[in-house]
């Protein structure tokens, strides 16, 4: 029988209540933290506004936005990815040395020697594939659910510039190990650099030499070698990162200003009978202002995909090695010699176009006409929700886009082999393969041109007949640019069909400027 | 919320937590670990001092600028310089050489070959992908010594190098090839050979390991089998004959080749060549000539002797190399001299058919005008005595 004199003292000595109650309402617990836990509506509002990092949340948001189906989560996993790359970054910038001496061997010590070395670098590894893939399944599901569309317009451009930027940090990286796959990997996207129209020295009208061009510029030399190492090393620790930061924090800041896009969806009987959701939210105002707590449902879901996006990448980086091929040598070009893999697209189209189109002329309509696509599209049907009914003209062009993007990367990526020559999956490679292609021939420029004049004038003048309502809607300048773009788009698989079944090199030729199309 | 998230929440904290322990399980108990703690308890054993077996385990390491490299060897096999160790298994076993080649001064690979700075033993034996020098089998390790050492004559434990080089004189390879520029044109610098990049091999058709060492041997077994060259893309085969060669013939050419390669090696280490050997002098014009036979390396291509039996596919004269024997009696001497001087292309036998490989080089500004005399002379004397006609072989 326990003496009640004593347990009675023990209890007053570890009375943990009193020793909470005491801990937090002392001056330096309030200080630090300014609400209680209590799961009140006051609390829940004041977890988000007093926090300056949950700040970025509003308070409240439309249920619809939560849904897993709506956003997939692309979003935050792209800046949970990007803080999971400083993170780790950071940490390899302690043993890394970007000197040609000494970042190969960096890496087999990191493999070999530095506490937890490997899976770190992996991690870096693999996320920085997994960010480039996320961001550009972002920006894809952003256009499905129609969420660039006003007020929206500019935020949809700072994320173009957002992908941009994620594509040249990851080539920025993959220069730094300093093995085969780097520097080949670079000196094929650098040499499109120097393809550039005037300021590329092997670019059409050029006015530069390779001194001195856009290659030199990249590099600080005319090949990939210790200076190129260094300014890659910069941009990749310093100028992208911070760029990337300041500009992501717009791109938050917009979102959390111009609200979630995400509407609630008509119910299925009203759907059955044919109601649109833009008709629907008009007869039910109400609807619309329908929100919930960030704290917790958003907040809880945003932790949960991370955690689930952290356990994979840890468990594939304890697996999978990340690439680490031979010394980098500048004299043994590796055969193939490929970008990497969000740049084999474009590498797969110099099969078919010269470098300064393939390079830099289709990348630039690409980002431009990204950019344009929320100036262009002026349908107010399907904000805030994934439709197709409303919208078709839209999106097919941009399912075609996207869906051909991602075919050339995959044909660049896994059905290119040795000479660039095409090879399944299943076939080993031979080098001393060698299809014959049949002699090319280029039109002559009295076809060419007025063809390509014709392709383009046909692109702008028969839509306006044959849907006249909507290029009265669009307007004239929005139409004209609408039609220019989607004809420069069009006109990359015509090209790759008049070469492969018409033997075709050049439409139109002016060797004297180097200027071939 | 929903249960599904709590439930993900749940899963996915278990998980990442079995992860973390993996992680650190995997980074706490690295293979080096194992070997280096039998290592001390063998030590202990062998040397009678218990104590040894606590000694604290700990990554080793030759770090050697001079040879660009970082050597960690020595962690898992500790007892290179360890004379106690002379009947240990491997890894622990003392080096036989260690008083003459200390490993902290020469660290392994640069004689063994190998992944230095790895830790396993699959990476740092380095039949890995991407790792240009896998560790050496035994009998080529001889190879390095030539690295050094410009003078193998009598050098203990480099005599199979020595071996190699006479084989290599005796068999005429520098009629083809050339060995530090001095050679015959119609194949490779074999000094530029054993350090090529791997993806420059050809390992399709090569059963041993994916290493230089094993295309070399078994090149030398049948270069026809490692490089039949490519009929549908119109590659041919390679124009090496097939010298029926012995297993350790094999090994002993593949150790000259890898031998012959250059790395760089602080000229301190140098050690250098013969004095040049005295003209020798001959006591007549065909004992000359045969010299100048061998040391051109005719017998490559024309045979012992010039005996012939050399196979040159698509060749007029019977898809073989022609023997020498019999030229006394088709050609002058003054239009032998023509033909060592400017070479000849061979006539294809099948007009329409692949051009035969080999081919006599010009000579003209390689060969002595002293020497073209002796070395016709030894062709004219090699006309069998009791040879019936023209032609006919015996």
């Amino acid at each position: 029988m326990a003496d009640p004199t004593s347990t009675a003292a023990a209890r007053q000595l570890l009375d943990l209540e009193e020793l909470s109650r005491k801990v937090k309402t002392s001056q330096i617990w309030k200080s630090i933290f300014r609400h209680g836990y209590e799961d009140t509506p006051r609390n829940r509002s004041l977890m988000v506004l007093s926090n300056v990092f949950l700040h970025l949340h509003p308070v409240k948001t439309r249920p619809a936005g939560l849904r897993i189906t709506y956003t997939w989560g692309l979003g935050g996993i792209s800046f949970y990815l990007f803080l999971l790359l400083t993170m780790t970054g950071l940490l390899l910038m302690f043993y890394y040395r970007p000197t040609v001496e000494h970042a190969y061997w960096d890496m087999k010590d990191l493999r070999y020697v530095v506490p937890f070395g490997d899976p770190l670098r992996n991690m870096h590894r693999w996320a920085a594939h997994l960010m480039v893939f996320v961001v550009m399944f972002h920006m894809a599901s952003v256009f499905y659910r129609g969420g660039y569309k006003k007020p929206r317009e500019y935020n949809w451009v700072i994320g173009v510039i957002l992908l941009l930027l994620t594509f040249l940090l990851s080539f920025t990286g993959y220069l730094l190990p300093w093995d085969q796959l780097a520097i080949w990997a670079v000196t094929v996207g650098t040499n499109m650099a120097a393809a550039s129209p005037i300021l590329g020295a092997e670019g059409p009208l050029s006015i530069v030499g390779p001194g001195n061009d856009a290659r030199f510029l990249l590099l600080g030399g005319k090949t990939v070698g210790q200076s190129a190492l260094l300014r890659f090393y910069v941009m990749h620790c310093v100028l992208l990162p911070l760029a990337f930061s300041i500009i992501v924090v717009i791109h938050f800041w917009r979102v959390r200003k111009d609200e979630f896009s995400a509407v609630p969806l008509p119910p299925k009987a009203e759907r059955e009978k044919g109601v649109s959701v833009e008709e629907w939210l008009r007869v039910n105002p109400k609807q619309r202002d329908k929100k919930v707590f960030v704290w917790p449902n958003l907040v809880a879901r945003e932790f949960v995909a991370t955690l689930l996006v952290t356990v994979g990448l840890l468990a594939w980086s304890l697996i999978a090695h990340a690439p680490l091929e031979e010394m980098a040598n500048p004299n043994k070009t590796p055969n193939p010699s490929k970008a990497p893999w969000y740049f084999a697209g474009l590498q797969e189209l110099l099969v078919y176009f010269d470098p300064w189109i393939a390079g830099v002329v289709l990348p630039t309509i690409i980002l431009i006409g990204l950019m344009a696509i929320p100036y262009l599209d002026v349908n107010p049907k399907g904000v805030g929700y994934y439709s197709v009914k409303s919208r078709k003209f839209a999106v097919t062009m941009f399912t075609f886009g996207f869906g051909f993007w991602c075919t050339l990367i995959a044909i660049g990526y896994y059905l290119r082999g040795p000479g660039w020559e095409w090879y399944w999956p299943w076939q080993p490679w031979d080098i001393h393969r060698v299809t014959p292609q049949g002699a090319l021939h280029n039109l002559p420029n009295w076809v060419g041109i007025p063809l390509l004049l014709a392709f383009f004038g046909a692109f702008v003048e028969l839509p306006r007949r044959l849907w006249k309502r909507f290029a009265e809607e669009l307007g004239p300048i929005r139409y004209l640019t609408t039609m220019l773009l989607a004809a420069s788009m069009f006109l990359v698989p015509l090209k790759i069909i008049l070469r492969l079944v018409f033997k075709v090199k050049y439409i139109a030729s002016f060797p004297g400027i180097n200027l071939n199309i | 919320m929903p249960r599904i998230l709590y439930r993900l929440f749940f899963l996915g904290s278990v998980g990442l937590t079995l992860l973390f322990f993996v992680m650190v399980w995997q980074e706490g108990a690295p293979e080096w670990q194992g070997y280096q703690a039998q290592y001390y308890r063998l030590l202990a054993k062998t040397t009678g001092k218990p104590e040894l077996a606590r000694t604290p385990l700990e990554v080793k390491q030759v770090h050697l600028p001079e040879f660009d490299r970082t050597d960690r060897c020595t962690t898992c096999h500790v007892g290179v310089d360890q004379p106690k160790m002379v009947n240990a298994p491997q890894p622990f076993r003392t080096h036989p050489d260690y008083t003459v080649h200390p490993v902290e001064e020469y660290g392994c690979t640069i004689c063994h070959g190998g992944q230095g700075m790895a830790l396993t033993k699959a990476d740092a034996h380095g039949l890995v992908k991407h790792w240009e020098r896998p560790l050496l089998p035994k009998e080529l390790i001889v190879a390095s010594c030539a690295y050094c050492h410009q003078n193998l004559q009598g050098l203990k434990g480099a005599e199979r190098l020595v071996q190699a080089k006479q084989l290599f004189d005796k068999a005429g390879c520098i009629g083809c090839h050339a060995l530090n520029g001095w050679g015959g044109p119609i194949s490779t610098e074999l000094s530029d050979v054993a350090g090529k990049p791997l993806d420059e091999f050809d390992f399709r058709y090569v059963e041993g390991p994916h290493a230089a060492y094993a295309w070399l041997y078994e090149h030398f077994k049948n270069p026809q089998r490692v490089t039949p060259g490519d009929a549908k893309n119109n590659v041919p085969p390679t124009a090496m004959p097939n010298y029926r060669l012995t297993d350790a013939e094999a090994m002993l050419l593949t150790a000259f080749v890898l031998g012959a390669e250059h790395p760089q090696v602080p000229a301190k280490l140098r050690v250098a060549g013969p004095l040049p050997a005295p003209a020798p002098t001959y006591a007549t014009p065909v004992e000359q000539g045969r010299a100048v036979f061998q040391k051109y390396g005719c017998t490559a291509c024309h045979g012992y002797e010039g005996r012939g039996g050399v196979k040159n596919p698509n060749a007029m004269t019977g898809g073989e190399v022609p023997p020498l024997i019999y030229v006394a009696q088709g050609f002058t001497k003054d239009q032998l001299k023509t033909l060592i001087r400017d070479g000849r292309y061979p006539t294809r036998a099948d007009p329409h058919g692949p051009t035969p490989p080999l081919w006599m080089p010009t000579w003209k500004d390689k060969i002595a005008p002293e020497e073209l005399d002796a070395l016709v002379e030894y062709l004219v004397s090699l006309y069998p005595a009791d040879a019936a006609s023209a032609g006919e072989r015996k």
